[in-house]
């Protein structure tokens, strides 16, 4: 079964780090797996990610963001579902 | 007590309490004799390399105590610390070797540069303790800190150990932090700041916590509980980020801070008069400082009241002026440049002399800042007279930036400004204005970024790019960057 919410989320990922196609991600891939994952990177996904969904993930849920992985978990805690 | 050196301070330490933790790095604790012992090693494995006095080692710079032992193993050797970002691409790593024809590289990157490479783990193998040593005389070259200054070409600031003994002294007496401080550095320790708090930490005897930037908050937040941490150093770009992600949860935690130091690039007057209502209790410094000059002008929020947005006064055993362009002093109030003067400032670039003379006035520093004093002895920032872009901290010569763009097919010409934009988190955002041979053939950005990321720092590679049909210049063909920061594209 196709997952939706993470292709949408890997085009988010994608797109607000400028990453390229080659760059293989899965529910493991964190900061330490992409240079540009930095601090700012971080705060531009998650801003992203409120914006794309119309939510607001706070301060103690962003604790808990360290991978691709836990942003989906985030989602589904969250009710969101594939379109 | 001031003793002659950095190094010598920390081996007193060692002696005086060889119990007390110095570093904390991810939970584990590392005394101060550990931390000796630890040098000792390090210098034997130097020496063991042929590394003598006034050899370079260079060195990659992780956060991590390894480093703390190759950085310190260098001062007690008398060899010059070298050391590089660790997400320096490969080609700069290969250009500052090329530069220093180091005695010794240690790095964990595998790349071609006709030197061994040794890993910063297999630097403290050694199970002997250097026991023959001295400690160096003041005017030795302790450090060799590579930037990329207005011209995009890389200069190796040399600083003495009398430099860095004076940057660190000079901070702990406006800042008033002492040995029964314990210290969080986020910050990372090949940079000029994050280096100082380190060295400043040491030779005080207090405690540093080591944690790896700003990306989890909550390690930030753990450790001040857990260590019951005192201080912290900050560059307003981190600040923003915690703020962004942990809103208004950071003052849980800060206002437990006896102080905090801010530096590298401007902090918005909202969030300076937040922090003073939030954290009462915080001496809440900042420090204007260049790596030639360490943090030579101070201000504390606080006490700085309706003069907020001044860079402060000169720091301590340190002085200040406005010249104007004939090096003549200015008047109260009238703008000029800011130049430095005191026991902090530079000897000079790595075989560089003409620089060296260039930035030379009378024994005072040319900064290359603009300026002004007013009559209480407040500096206030007018500007820079140059292009140089600040990205969260990090200044950026757009010359290198544009220099590597132009060399990705299809490109004709471009420049490149800083641009300020509502919300920004890193100060300036780069934005490269870009002309192509054939407009029709646009590049995929993912590439070209993935294109320059290859080439450049991280935090150079512009994150908007923007196509046009001409770059608008002058009579005389220098870009108008000005009309290009107004473009609104």
């Amino acid at each position: 079964m196709i997952n939706y919410v993470y292709m949408e989320i890997e085009k988010i990922i994608r797109e607000t780090l400028l990453i390229d196609e080659h760059q293989i991600m899965n529910d493991e891939t964190g900061p330490a797996d992409i240079d540009s994952w930095d601090s700012l990177g971080h705060v531009n996904i998650i801003t992203a990610i409120e914006e794309e969904y119309d939510i607001e993930i706070t301060p103690e849920e962003i604790q808990n963001i360290r991978t691709i992985g836990d942003i989906k978990v985030l989602l589904a805690s969250k009710d969101i579902h594939p379109r | 007590m001031v003793y002659d050196s950095i190094i010598k301070g920390v081996f007193i330490n060692a002696e005086k309490t060889p119990g007390k933790t110095a570093i904390v790095f991810r939970d584990e604790e590392i005394s101060y004799g550990f931390l000796i012992k630890s040098i000792r090693k390090t210098a034997v494995f130097l020496k063991s390399q042929g590394i003598e006095k006034g050899d370079r080692v260079v060195f990659m710079a992780e956060k991590n105590p390894l480093f703390v032992y190759v950085y310190l193993a260098c001062h007690l050797t008398g060899a010059i610390a070298v050391p590089f970002d660790n997400k320096l691409p490969d080609t700069r790593v290969r250009d500052i070797i090329e530069q220093v024809e180091p005695g010794i590289v240690i790095m964990n990157r595998k790349i071609e540069t006709g030197y061994k490479i040794h890993s910063l783990n297999e630097s403290v193998l050694s199970n002997d303790l250097l026991n023959d040593y001295s400690f160096p005389d003041s005017d030795d070259i302790a450090d060799l800190l590579f930037t990329t200054g207005t011209t995009g070409i890389s200069k190796g600031v040399m600083l003495s150990h009398l430099n860095i003994l004076a940057g660190a002294v000079n901070t702990n007496i406006f800042i008033g932090n002492d040995h029964s401080d314990t210290e969080i550095i986020p910050l990372p320790l090949h940079h000029a700041f994050g280096l100082r708090r380190l060295r400043t930490n040491l030779y005080l005897g207090a405690t540093l916590i080591l944690i790896d930037g700003f990306l989890f908050p909550g390690l930030i937040f753990r450790a001040i509980e857990k260590y019951h941490a005192t201080g912290i150093c900050m560059v307003p770009a981190g600040f923003s980020v915690i703020r962004k992600l942990m809103k208004q949860k950071y003052v849980d935690y800060f206002r437990h801070l006896k102080y905090m130091e801010f530096g590298s690039s401007p902090l918005g007057t909202e969030e300076k008069k937040e922090l003073v209502a939030n954290l009462p209790h915080t001496r809440i410094c900042m420090h204007y400082g260049l790596t030639e000059v360490a943090a030579n002008i101070f201000t504390e929020f606080h006490l700085a009241g309706e003069k907020i947005n001044a860079l402060g006064k000169a720091s301590p055993n340190v002085k200040v002026r406005i010249v104007n362009d004939y090096g003549e002093v200015c008047a109260a109030g009238e703008i000029g440049e800011i130049v430095v003067a005191g026991d902090i400032k530079t000897p000079g670039y790595w075989n560089n002399p003409e620089l060296t003379k260039e930035k030379d006035l009378d024994g005072w520093f040319k900064t290359g800042d603009l300026g002004y004093i007013d009559n209480e002895g407040y500096v206030f920032f007018s500007g820079r007279n140059d292009d140089i872009i600040n990205v969260g901290g990090k200044k950026v010569a757009p010359l290198e930036i544009e220099n590597v763009i132009c060399t990705y097919p299809g490109i004709k010409e471009c420049a490149c400004v800083g641009s300020h934009e509502e919300n920004a988190l890193t100060g300036d955002t780069i934005k490269a204005f870009i002309v192509l041979n054939d407009k029709k053939k646009k590049p995929v950005l993912e590439e070209l970024a993935g294109f320059l990321r290859d080439r450049l720092e991280l935090y150079k590679v512009p994150r908007y790019f923007v196509f046009i049909d001409h770059l608008p210049k002058t009579s005389s063909g220098k870009v108008k960057k000005n009309e290009l920061r107004d473009k609104g594209e």
